[in-house]
């Protein structure tokens, strides 16, 4: 198993330091860019929620990445006084003509629609996101 | 790191990763088209939602004008986003 954990500052322009954590991850367990992709687009999406909605927080957010026999799994950890779970969010209806789609839950929606496995869970002030896809066979 | 290059009068060239600070990088760009553009997503290998909705903006607003953007040459990666957030159906895409 390989695992790897690492704190972000909750700005904007740490972003980078959030997607190179993802990239360095998977070079780590000998897979292509082209496979980090989903993981970095999951969180990007994640990070850029946690700094947008919850900038009050404490200054630093977690991201830590697992892999297991392809199995890969991305947590983002946060802490904040109000949950938001991810999976209870409506999911965009992308069969709206372009003059009728509003801005916004299109990160959430993919992340949904995109990993085989995602989870929330909010405990003692500590929300936590948990995504997961086996990489054997992600066609993503 | 994102580059979008204008290679002739009506085509651009992606490349990199659209991200959230790309896009905001990107807007000048995308504002300054005013008609119906190819976009080569060849080296494009990333677009974020906050991509998607600089696509999304430039969209409507050509459409305002009977003009579209056309992607071509995607890359797998971004041509699921697409699929999967309806962008397939609003933005024409070039085989």
């Amino acid at each position: 198993m390989h695992r790897a954990t690492q704190q972000f500052d909750r700005r904007a322009d740490a972003l980078a330091d959030v997607l190179a954590f993802v990239d360095r991850f998977f070079a780590h367990i000998g897979r292509k860019p082209d496979e980090a992709v989903l993981f970095v687009f999951v969180a990007e999406e994640l990070f850029t929620n946690m700094v947008k909605y919850n900038p009050d927080g404490p200054p630093t957010v977690s991201a830590s990445m697992q892999e297991e026999n392809g199995r890969c799994t991305l947590v983002m950890e946060d802490h904040s006084h109000t949950p938001f779970d991810l999976t209870q969010a409506p999911m965009v209806d992308i069969d709206r003509p372009i003059n009728e789609r509003k801005p916004g839950g299109l990160g959430i929606h993919l992340i949904r629609t995109m990993m085989d496995e995602v989870t929330y869970s909010f405990e003692n002030g500590t929300s936590r996101t948990t995504v997961v896809k086996n990489m054997e066979n992600s066609h993503v | 790191m994102f580059k979008i290059v204008k290679t002739s009068d009506k085509e651009f060239s992606l490349s990199g990763r659209l991200d959230a600070a790309e896009a905001d990088n990107a807007l000048p760009v995308f504002e300054t088209i005013n008609e119906t553009v190819t976009l080569n997503c060849h080296d494009l290998a990333y677009v974020s939602s906050a991509g998607l909705g600089l696509l999304l903006a430039t969209q409507i607003r050509l459409q305002k004008s009977g003009s579209g953007l056309r992607l071509t040459q995607l890359t797998p990666f971004v041509r699921n986003v697409l699929k999967f957030s309806g962008f397939d159906k609003m933005i024409e895409i070039v085989e």
